[in-house]
């Protein structure tokens, strides 16, 4: 096997979302047996099976993004509860995994998602796409030079 | 041995990473500290608030960065992005050298934002050598790599990590940040010594040391980096400080964080091993004189 193939195998076991209670799926995507899968590339050891040893990156692959996401949009969650938004990032982020070296752009296209994803806002989609859109506004006025160049010349604009 | 090519010939102490919980206490009470760690992710901005807090600290303490995503180990090409990004900041921190991970964590764009372990194989000694010596010949400073924790080990691999982290080195001709926490953690996860590690690594490319916390489960340990500093792990960083001679030495504590005195307190009881390795050897003849002297009394 080389590397890239590799690569390929674990990243995609780790970032295949996870059961109901948090735990490895029994079968990849395609249908096959995650425990086969598992052994095919990593060894056991006398504690623990290839399976386990695996799921050990798989969970801590969602429960950083996860973590990371709820951070990011604690209003969204007010809004829709936090059942359905446990659901909404599970989806979302199965959707969109990470394209970018930092997590701060989990969420960049959590708006346009969403609105093709209602179902997910329950019945308040209107206000659920208002603070996704004011949350990542926060998320981009924070570290965003250009942001700080328009405040200021609104500000000014104001001031005349 | 402090001082080397590998850390820009500096001769840096106990620092410690900065964090956000401790940003008041440091602008407020301007702690003594030797120099801070920063995640070069949280400062590879365009501007804002990060880059304002940064300004405060590089106006008054030496800051060294330290990165989380360049996995040198995948097997994909590295980010133009990601590298121009952290050209910039280190134009910015003028850090004397540069860490990140002997490590994977993407393939085909997509991010896991972990430190992935890389199998132990002459293809990924190239290629990771290879990502290595682009970074410090693109960045102009030097690029030391740091041991991971790991909780998996391939099929594939053809030798052990130490033997690898070697290869690795010697072919990119770069610096170690060896973690020694990590070293610890990963013994305990696959069953080896962890003293046959730290006896095995080149001393003379060891740039840094990194002590931190973990947390132990019942079948594996986790790097958690939220406890302090156990004694086995003390008895590594001693071992490798006895090697290595007095080396740059930062505490990671990323989770529960405590209050700043307490991480830095805890960072300072590394200074214990530091003083003891810093005092002058006794020189041949001052023995000799010494020996004499009981002899002749």
């Amino acid at each position: 096997m080389t590397l890239l193939e590799l690569q390929r195998r674990m990243a995609e076991a780790v970032m295949l979302p996870l059961t109901r209670t948090d735990t490895m799926q029994r079968k990849t995507r395609d249908g096959r047996s995650m425990k086969a899968e598992a052994a095919a590339f990593i060894k056991p050891n006398d504690r623990l099976t290839s399976f386990e040893r695996l799921e050990i990156y798989n969970r801590q692959y969602w429960f950083r993004i996860l973590s990371a996401f709820a951070e990011d949009f604690p209003g969204l969650a007010a809004v829709v509860g936090p059942v359905a938004f446990d659901k909404l990032m599970r989806a979302y982020l199965a959707d969109h995994p990470s394209r970018s070296f930092t997590l701060r752009n989990l969420g960049s296209a959590l708006e346009a998602w969403l609105d093709e994803h209602p179902e997910h806002a329950g019945k308040r989609l209107e206000l659920a796409l208002d603070v996704v859109r004011l949350e990542w506004a926060y998320i981009e006025a924070f570290d965003n030079a250009a942001e700080r160049a328009r405040f200021q010349a609104l500000l000014a604009r104001g001031r005349a | 041995m402090p001082a080397n090519r590998f850390n820009g010939f500096t001769d840096y102490g106990v620092g410690i990473g900065l964090r956000i919980p401790h940003y008041q206490h440091i602008f407020e009470k301007k702690p003594v500290v030797d120099w801070f760690e920063i995640i070069s992710e949280n400062y590879m901005v365009d501007g804002g608030r990060p880059l304002q807090v940064l300004d405060q600290i590089l106006d008054q303490y030496r800051v060294v960065q330290h990165g989380v995503s360049m996995y040198f180990g995948s097997a994909q090409a590295l980010s133009r992005e990601h590298l121009k990004r952290l050209k910039t900041l280190v134009r910015r921190t003028k850090t004397p050298w540069l860490s990140d991970h002997l490590c994977w964590g993407s393939v085909d764009g997509r991010y896991t934002h972990d430190l992935l372990p890389i199998p132990y194989t002459w293809e990924a000694v190239k290629v990771t050598a290879k990502r290595i010596r682009q970074v410090q010949d693109y960045l102009e400073i030097p690029v030391v790599v740091e041991n991971v924790s790991s909780y998996a080990e391939y099929h594939e691999s053809e030798m052990t990590e130490w033997e690898f982290l070697n290869e690795v080195v010697e072919t990119a001709d770069c610096g170690i940040l060896l973690d020694v926490n990590n070293i610890y953690v990963s013994s305990q996860n696959h069953d080896f010594d962890p003293l046959t590690y730290v006896n095995s690594v080149p001393s003379w490319r060891v740039a840094q040391i990194h002590i931190a916390g973990h947390s132990k489960y019942r079948k594996y340990i986790l790097d958690t980096h939220d406890h302090p500093v156990i004694d086995p792990v003390w008895a590594l960083y001693a071992r490798a400080i006895e090697r290595c001679g007095p080396t740059a030495t930062l505490l990671e504590w990323d989770d529960n964080i405590p209050s700043f005195d307490e991480v830095h307190a805890e960072a300072l009881k590394a200074n214990r091993y530091l003083q003891r390795a810093s005092l002058p050897a006794m020189p041949p003849v001052a023995l000799d004189e010494k020996n004499h002297a009981l002899e002749t009394r």
